[in-house]
């Protein structure tokens, strides 16, 4: 029985029938990410065009950075295949691995989770870090154990956050203009500030709906929440991920910032839509949360993760002096993914019993903890709070 | 070699191309980084155009030219030297292809380096306006010049032969920076268009502070001067922002244009350290209450018990609301709270009759602020004392 406890029977052998299989899956990843490519081209390239502050080739930037990214894993991968598996050294070879293993993924959403100014090299040594380090050095594709994007992405933000500054930073030339935005992020203004205070947080931006729509400054593709919902439905319609890992990663810190917002003095309804709207959160829970290999691969499993991802996320966010907190909270839960897998499917398979309740015990246990000390903690460290708009129609 | 490009070209086109992208993709991120300066410095520029054009209702185009070349100094606020302001650009403005203006960008200084866009009307040769491009001066100060204070600018003669700004009170620094870029100006303005700059003959023999306790606090200066055509001399009472009050001692009044004059060479001496100044005098208790200005927006405030022929000091005590950190000065200040400063630069004073007492490392602006008081006290006592 537990042979086949990481699953759930029926095992239908269905990848090698025609349109099945990884290249179908990959076919819709690509489809998924494409409303948010075209969103993040639209934001900081075409919109940036027709207010007059850029010109064609800055125009198309975003998107030859993005699609760029997504080149050089391939490369990279392909280079690597080539140097690591002799018995491969062909084309032939090296396509026939490329097909499987999803190689321009990394890059791709590295590229989405980067400012618009970061330099190309910069994205190639992120590539590099992500692809060759986190992907290929484990094994390649199904046996890394860290999401590979986001080794790269962190890779970067450790050591060449100055260097993007430098070039330009997360500003595009349409909102590197604007006053009231004072040269920050709503997160970076979050974490300077330490006040819930919708007029500091929210309404230099303009109103939460701006916040939806994701016309506010922010990484590359991470701030559009409509776009990222629309790549959502599409990936959930095709199964490529499951519905209630991003619903219930995002639902987590949407609730915990709710209570970190009351224990703090009550800002209002409006602090956790801010929370959940800020940010790689959105981006994150349906690109990244979902990772076939790094995430478990049982849906209780994936319940358990999704639930610390949340937690963590918050405590990373405003506990830590991190702003963001999604990639941070992903890569370190990456590490549990294994024992979190075969515990979950082992309560799964067995239910709560005498076997299993001290496993249960220890997860509920943990995570009520974390979810008490962050609520506390974060309550503590936020002093100032002044409400919000009276009202959802104030919000919007 | 054609078996080995077979078997290994693709991957030698694999690093080709990642070279390739490695190259192109550094320039185009340069190319994106150096457009995205320049788009911002454009905005930047366009924002400084449209507060010129604001100021010449009707005109629509700016012209960049070159100024003749004027070298001046005009002394700095506090006593800090001479200092020598300079044309950073100058722009026609246009009303189609009339010429309404000119507008002079002007590096001058006020504490700290600051750059102003002084305006001047060709129609009626006077400034319309002046625009702050950059400041360094402490907030707390330059955040009180408000419209009253701007509002002098929007239509100030450049033949008033005084030119002076009236200045905000304790914001004395920022507001010699703005008077330094107007006298600059109308300096190139004199030497680019048909503008002569009045003059009227008059020396100024001495400045000096006023200590006879009857007239102090209205005068608080005195000016000696030889004026007109036959150097007629006369002592001059001047009020604190140095406007004519009267002859010491009474007669006729002098006439508009060297009370004016009297008041642009005293302004522009800058030989006296205004910090410190008289408050007032009771005559019955010999109570002598002086201030000066620290750090704090308030006032240092001292009420000084003399002997009862003034000419000793009995007892100083002061009334101060200053913060002490952040002065500037070298090192932490590490004493207590208001007025430990002024207090020990008093028993320095009160132990051995000398005015330049040391000051307090870490409390360097407050320290200075007191200093100046002593010596303008000591000054007093001496000028009792007939100057023994």
């Amino acid at each position: 029985m537990a042979r086949f406890a990481g699953g759930k029977a029926p095992f239908l052998r269905i990848s090698d029938q025609p349109n099945q299989g990884t290249g179908i899956i990959m076919r819709d990843f690509m489809i998924g990410l494409a409303p948010v490519i075209l969103f993040s081209w639209y934001k900081n390239g075409i919109q940036v065009m027709i207010d007059g502050n850029i010109g064609f080739f800055e125009m198309l930037y975003p998107l030859i950075f993005i699609l760029l990214g997504g080149l050089m894993s391939l490369i990279m991968e392909g280079i690597t295949l080539y140097i690591i598996h002799p018995d491969s050294r062909s084309l032939k070879g090296v396509m026939a691995k490329l097909s499987t293993s999803y190689p321009m993924v990394p890059g791709l959403l590295l590229a989405m989770v980067l400012p618009l100014y970061t330099p190309v090299w910069v994205l190639i040594f992120g590539c590099f870090m992500g692809t060759v380090v986190g992907k290929m050095l484990f094994g390649g594709f199904g046996h890394n154990i860290f999401n590979p994007a986001l080794i790269g992405y962190l890779t970067i933000a450790v050591t060449l956050t100055g260097v993007i500054n430098a070039a330009g930073g997360v500003f595009n030339a349409s909102e590197v203009l604007v006053d009231s935005y004072a040269g920050a992020t709503p997160l970076t203004l979050l974490s300077r500030i330490k006040e819930l205070d919708y007029d500091k947080l929210v309404a230099p931006y303009g109103t939460l709906w701006n916040f939806f729509l994701g016309t506010i400054p922010g990484a590359l593709a991470e701030t559009g929440a409509l776009a990222i919902l629309v790549s959502y439905g599409w990936l959930v319609y095709r199964k490529v991920i499951k519905w209630f890992t991003p619903l219930i990663y995002v639902g987590t810190v949407f609730v915990l910032s709710w209570f970190i917002g009351i224990a703090s003095g009550e800002p209002g309804i409006w602090f956790p839509l801010y929370s959940i709207l800020s940010g790689g959160l959105m981006f994150g829970a349906v690109f990244m949360a979902t990772e076939p290999v790094t995430t478990p691969r049982n849906p209780l499993g994936k319940v358990v993760f999704a639930l610390f991802l949340g937690v963590f996320t918050v405590l990373f966010r405003y506990i830590s002096t991190l702003p963001e907190g999604v990639a941070t909270s992903i890569v370190f839960l990456n590490i549990f993914t294994m024992p979190i897998d075969n515990w979950t499917a082992v309560i799964r398979a067995r239910g709560i019993k005498k076997q299993t309740a001290i496993k249960a015990s220890v997860f509920a246990v943990l995570f009520i903890a974390l979810v008490l000390y962050a609520i506390l903690k974060a309550g503590s460290m936020y002093t100032a709070f002044i409400q919000g708009p009276i009202g959802i129609g104030g919000w919007f | 070699m054609k078996v080995f490009f077979g078997k290994h070209g693709f991957i030698l086109i694999l690093v080709a191309i990642f070279v390739l992208i490695f190259g192109l993709g550094g320039v185009y991120s340069r190319f994106m980084t150096s457009e995205l300066e320049e788009h911002i410095e454009e905005n930047a520029t366009g924002a400084e155009y449209a507060l010129y054009l604001e100021m010449f209702p009707g005109a629509d185009t700016l012209t960049p030219y070159t100024p003749g070349e004027v070298s001046k100094t005009y002394p700095l606020a506090g006593g800090r030297g001479d200092f020598a302001p300079t044309v950073d650009k100058a722009l026609k403005i246009l009303q189609g292809t009339s010429e309404k203006g000119v507008v002079y960008v002007i590096n001058t200084k006020g504490k700290e380096p600051m750059k102003v866009g002084v305006g001047i009307s060709l129609e009626n040769d006077a400034c319309v306006g002046i625009a702050v491009l950059e400041q360094n001066d402490t907030p707390d100060y330059f955040s009180q010049l408000g419209d009253p204070f701007y509002s002098q600018f929007d239509a100030k003669a450049l033949s008033d032969l005084a030119l002076a700004v009236d200045t905000f009170a304790g914001v004395t620094y920022s507001s010699k920076a703005f008077e330094i870029a107007l006298f600059y100006a109308r300096e190139l303005y004199a030497a680019d268009y048909d503008f002569v700059i009045p003059t009227v003959a008059m020396t100024l023999v001495k400045l000096e502070y006023n200590f006879d306790p009857t007239t102090f606090i209205a005068s608080p200066y005195i000016a000696n001067i030889i004026y007109g055509d036959q150097d007629t001399e006369a002592a001059v009472m001047l009020s604190a922002s140095f406007d004519y009050v009267g002859l010491v001692g009474g007669g006729t009044d002098l006439e508009a244009d060297f009370q004016a004059a009297v008041k642009a060479l005293a302004q522009g001496a800058g030989t006296l350290n205004t910090q410190a100044s008289f408050v007032s005098f009771d005559e019955e208790n010999n109570t002598l209450v002086m201030q000066t200005k620290g750090y704090n927006p308030n006032a240092i405030q001292a009420s000084i018990v003399l002997n009862d022929t003034l000419d000793i000091v009995v007892s100083i005590t002061f009334v101060s609301m200053e913060t002490y950190a952040n002065q500037g000065g070298y090192g932490d200040y590490t004493g207590g709270p208001a007025p430990a400063v002024e207090n020990n630069l008093r028993n320095q004073y009160l132990a051995d009759g000398d005015p330049n007492v040391d000051g307090v490392a870490g409390a360097t602006v407050s320290s200075n602020a007191v200093r100046s008081l002593l010596q303008l006290l000591d000054g007093f006592v001496e000028a009792q004392n007939g100057g023994e």
